[in-house]
């Protein structure tokens, strides 16, 4: 299973008015990489 | 100035964005809009010295939201109407150098998280019907800008495209009683000489009907209308076999693919479209490394494709591309962990 939520937001405006989003992360759990695939 | 004209032909809107002929077009790498600000550089859209993932809205907006006044008067046969829309920059990485192949697995689990929170945040406003999110790589597709990024435009109509996918799947789904895109996944699978690459929660295919000769398209396979219904583990599936195919891509010919990545889900216009199935489609323009098919004559003037190769050979040809599974490139970096 992979981890919980893990994701910040933060928005501001830009001088001339237009918004801007940051997403930050927290350090994420590994195991989901260690999902496989089948080709 | 920016508005929507309808076409009474095809019955459908074309939007005029006159503005954008003036966007910023492949600068050089020191003034890329999309790297971060460093102290005492050129400030670029992005006022932060470092960002994990950044949205924000399109300097050079095909919409925009309020829209301005239509610059023309509509007749009885010109209807006219505003671009009420939201166009947005999804910057994947602080990183100028690169492509979205390149970013690893849990970056690229993180913009799944991005994506869904676009698409419900554009979703839940009540003047977009349609969120539409998508990468266009590579100079032979038009990028202007090289640092690896895609866009999400959210519309005020649903666009041709995907009407016409919501009737076919309404039809299918009035004549059979099931979901178009559940049966064409049943009918790849079955056959399998289509199929690229799969995992627990989606499968990644050349469709029998394809059109470009690389086009793979990733279904979920259980039968969702969006991302918002993923859960954790669909979601770390997801990332899992974008990667795959990306670098099943790039490592076709040793080349970074050009491409169009389309996020086809149900419209946000209040209505039901349970009929409907997530899914993604790639349109690399390559048909060899050296030769691009172009949208040429019969395409463009009569909407007719003509594919010169056969969905079955270019699967074949995609699951011979490493990585044939995530094997010895991410089983590692899991244990390691």
């Amino acid at each position: 299973m992979a981890d919980a939520k893990k994701m910040t937001k933060q928005e501001i405006k830009l001088a001339d008015g237009r918004k801007l989003i940051y997403y930050t992360f927290t350090k994420q759990e590994r195991q989901e990489d260690k999902k496989t695939c089948r080709s | 100035m920016s508005e929507l004209r309808w076409h009474p032909i095809l019955e459908e809107w074309v939007i005029t964005a006159t503005h954008r002929q003036d966007r910023t077009f492949l600068p050089p790498d020191d003034y890329c809009p999309l790297c971060p600000t460093k102290p005492g550089a050129f400030p670029t859209e992005i006022p932060a010295e470092d960002y994990d993932i950044v949205v924000f809205d399109n300097k050079f907006p095909s919409m925009k939201h309020p829209a301005p006044v239509p610059a023309v008067e509509e007749t009885d046969l010109y209807k006219v109407r505003r671009a009420d829309g939201i166009c947005e920059v999804v910057s994947y990485t602080s990183r100028h150098d690169g492509t979205l192949t390149d970013m690893d697995l849990p970056g690229m689990r993180n913009l799944v998280d991005v994506w869904t929170d676009r698409f419900r945040d554009l979703g839940g406003k009540d003047f977009i019907n349609y969120v539409l999110i998508f990468e266009n790589k590579g100079k032979d597709i038009g990028v202007t800008l090289y640092h690896p990024h895609g866009q999400i435009y959210a519309f005020p109509f649903i666009p041709p495209k995907v009407q016409r996918e919501l009737d076919s799947s309404e039809k299918h789904k009035a004549k059979t009683g099931r979901c178009l895109f559940c049966d064409i996944i049943a009918e790849e699978q079955k056959d399998g000489r289509r199929v690229v690459v799969e995992n627990d929660s989606f499968v990644a295919a050349i469709p029998f009907f394809a059109r470009y000769p690389y086009e793979v398209y990733i279904f979920s396979k259980k039968h969702h209308q969006t991302m918002l219904t993923f859960d954790q583990d669909e979601r770390a599936d997801l990332a899992n076999i974008l990667k795959i195919v990306l670098l099943k891509y790039d490592n076709l010919w040793g080349i970074s693919l050009p491409y169009m990545m389309i996020m086809h889900q149900a419209p946000t216009d209040g209505r039901e479209h349970d009929y409907y199935h997530f899914h993604i489609e790639f349109h690399p323009p390559n048909r060899t490394e050296n030769k691009l098919k172009y949208i040429a004559g019969c395409e463009t003037g009569a909407g007719s494709y003509i594919n010169d190769t056969l969905a079955e050979e270019k699967a074949d040809e995609l699951r011979a591309a490493e990585p044939s599974t995530l094997g010895g490139t991410y089983l590692v970096l899991g244990e390691d962990g």
